[in-house]
């Protein structure tokens, strides 16, 4: 890492003249290399070593309570197999995060999406509305799901608008059926998170030049036509890493879900992270859970590779 | 062909809450023509051109293009075009789609659109690069492609905002003459909207001069050089520009003097205007260069010279009066030193007489007549 910033172009650092910085270059153990060590040894110890540990405990059965992992049987891609091929709960626990993912973000980002556009236009009271429409973001996720599970009671808030307005046998039992219970998630989570693709979005929006809109204007194109053939394609890059961001948040969902529904009923609101704290500290199952834990990364790897192609041009090559 | 039209501004007026930033100004432009309008930043020359684009609608005046009014017509139905200062290209699509950008919108035939876009591309020189992202394109090449979108609309009109501002020096000159080429196999109609008056008097054969909302002159670049019609325009010409001295007129005997003060500068009687009587407040104007060293009779003022700078062919000096600082373009061979006095005139048709309240011009304007150079 630090070879990688020596040898970038001495104009990097303005202030050092490039002779002195070409002369310093032989000693092998500069200043900045020391300086570097104790952040480079912070990352070995809380980085690299758990996740080697991790990785190699993936391949074997050790459980706490059968004492060292050192003494712990090597059982190669045992646990891998056993996940991909028998493991139903699991591929159900991943495929219901993808859904997850794709009906959160889908709403996330239309939601955040209509509130920039809105927020390009003047109105009174848009400042105080700007804040109360940030706010969900800087709640705790702990604190976002107790609440919203207090909200979703059967005798609770939400319920009694419900029976309200439509009379009290249309109100569901949200935490008892399994599409309730799901549609419980979701809301927590849109409310939750929908205020920072609003941020993300309207940043972008506003970065957009003003005459790319204008000479679009100009050259005969409606206010649709404007949006979806110069604004979203400029805006697209935006869009994309919003989009990288949320989905690996979505991914890792667990706060919300472990307050309101632990997963349930049954299984039919457990994400893989709940899955996986299931498998690690409710049976112990440390082993298969690390080997469960990197499958998931792999797969988000994946996931964030091919969202980020489309614009991996606009992202990183934008200026020669 | 589109026939070029003519751009007529009537009382145009644009105010933005208490601010008018353009003030009832009146414009013809005849077909065919290259327009300049000059002012500084802030004077409402890019308010007026996105007026007559169409991107803000003015307060009150009328707008016409070949005689018909465009105002409360949409900019897309206006058949104007404008290339903006920063030429505005869609870095997201390629160059090729850009040119055909408008076309593509108003859903015309494919084979007319690629027609349309080798025949453009080939006029503003892009054919080479029409599948290149304009990424890759240097700034004149954008331009370019600013230039090319627009005219593939077959403009009547084609206004561009600062179009050499954000060129390299070289490429200036370049573009200039392409600019100048275009118009003449064209025949466009162009409009430059301008804070460079070298900009203006390289490009356009007849600049507007704006300040403070007001056009304070339209005429050729000779004439609003060498004949202004307000001191904004004599102050923003020229580099260094006119110099304006403030005094009133007094008559000594038969001779004629402008003078403030202990300061006094003889003046030949054809420079009077009629109507104008003794001791009202005016400004005098003399361009740098057409003050000439005189001896006895011909010495219209006498100054001291307090700097003298060499130019290569020329040396600007400045010279003092009683209050006023002047400055005088010599040709490098002159006798200049500093400390000393100099007898200076000038010849009647290049003294100019303002107002000194309203700094409208005072002395008639002459015909056209051959270039100043």
């Amino acid at each position: 890492m630090t070879a990688a910033v020596e040898s970038q172009e001495p104009t990097a650092v303005p202030t050092q003249r490039p002779a002195a910085r070409r002369a310093r270059r032989p000693r092998r153990l500069g200043l900045g290399r020391i300086l570097t060590l104790p952040g480079q040894m912070v990352s070995v110890i809380v980085l690299v070593v758990p996740l080697s540990v991790a990785f190699y405990m993936s391949f074997t059965d050790w459980s706490p309570t059968r004492g060292s992992l050192l003494d712990a049987a090597f059982v190669g891609l045992e646990n891998y197999w056993e996940l991909l091929v028998y493991d139903t709960r699991f591929i159900e626990a991943v495929i219901r995060t993808l859904a997850l993912t794709v009906v959160c973000l889908s709403l996330e980002f239309t939601l955040g999406l209509g509130l920039a556009v809105l927020f390009l236009r003047k109105f009174r009271g848009k400042s105080l509305l700007f804040s109360v429409l940030l706010t969900p973001m800087m709640v705790l996720p702990v604190v976002v799901g107790y609440t919203f599970w207090m909200l979703f009671q059967s005798n609770g808030p939400i319920n009694q608008i419900i029976a309200f307005l439509f009379g009290a046998d249309a109100t569901p039992e949200w935490f008892r059926e399994a599409p309730f219970a799901m549609t419980a998630v979701i809301v927590t989570e849109v409310w939750h998170w929908t205020p920072l693709f609003f941020l993300i979005l309207l940043s972008g929006l506003n970065a957009v030049p003003d005459n790319l809109t204008r000479a679009a204007v100009i050259l005969g194109a409606k206010p649709r036509q404007v949006f979806w053939r110069v604004i979203f394609p400029v805006l697209k890059p935006v869009i994309m890493v919003a989009l990288v961001i949320r989905s690996m948040e979505v991914i890792k969902l667990f706060d919300e879900v472990f307050m309101l529904t632990r997963g349930g009923p049954g299984t039919a609101t457990e994400t893989i992270s709940l899955y996986i704290y299931k498998l690690a500290f409710a049976d112990f199952q440390l082993a298969y859970g690390a080997a469960a834990a990197f499958l998931v990364l792999v797969g988000t790897l994946f996931l964030v590779s091919l969202l980020l192609t489309p614009v991996s041009e606009q992202l990183i090559k934008s200026r020669r | 062909m589109t026939a070029a039209p003519k751009l007529e501004l009537r009382g145009l007026r644009k105010d933005f809450g208490g601010f008018t930033a353009v003030d009832s100004i009146d414009l013809e432009i005849e077909a065919g023509d290259t327009v300049a309008l000059l002012g500084p930043s802030g004077c409402g020359k890019s308010t007026t051109l996105n007026m007559i684009v169409g991107l803000e609608e003015p307060t009150s005046g009328d707008i016409l293009v070949d005689g018909r009014s465009v105002v409360g017509v949409p900019p897309q139905d206006r058949n104007i075009g404008l290339v903006f200062q920063d030429y505005a290209v869609f870095t997201h699509m390629s160059v090729r789609k850009n040119l055909s950008f408008g076309l593509e919108i108003r859903r015309r035939p494919r084979a007319e659109i690629g027609r349309a876009v080798d025949e453009v591309a080939e006029l503003v020189g892009l054919s080479e690069v029409l599948d290149e992202s304009p990424r890759v394109l240097s700034s004149s090449q954008l331009q370019r492609v600013g230039i090319g979108r627009t005219l593939i609309m077959k403009p009547s009109l084609l206004l561009l905002d600062e179009p050499l501002s954000n060129l390299e020096t070289e490429l200036r000159t370049a573009m200039r003459q392409q600019l100048r080429q275009l118009q003449l196999e064209y025949g466009q109609t162009l409009i430059y909207v301008t804070h460079d008056q070298i900009e203006a008097i390289s490009l356009a054969n007849k600049i507007a001069v704006m300040s403070m909302g007001a056009i304070r002159q339209f005429d050729s670049a000779d004439r609003t050089y060498g004949q202004p019609a307000h001191t904004f325009v004599a102050s923003f010409l020229g580099s260094p520009p006119m110099n304006l001295m403030e005094g009133e007129l007094r008559r000594e005997g038969r001779a004629l003097c402008f003078a403030n003060g202990s300061a006094a500068i003889a003046l030949p009687q054809e420079v009077l205007p009629h109507g104008v009587e003794e001791g009202r407040d005016l400004v005098l104007g003399i361009r740098p260069e057409s003050l000439q060293v005189a001896a006895g009779e011909a010495a219209m003022l006498e100054a001291r010279v307090t700097l003298v700078e060499p130019m290569g062919p020329e040396k600007i000096a400045t010279l003092r009066i009683g209050n006023w600082e002047l400055k005088g373009l010599f040709a490098a061979g002159t006798r200049l030193v500093e400390g000393e006095f100099l007898s200076l005139t000038a010849q009647a048709t290049q003294i100019c007489l303002f107002d000194g309240a309203s700094g409208v011009r005072l002395n008639p304007l002459r015909p056209e007549e051959p270039a100043w150079a």
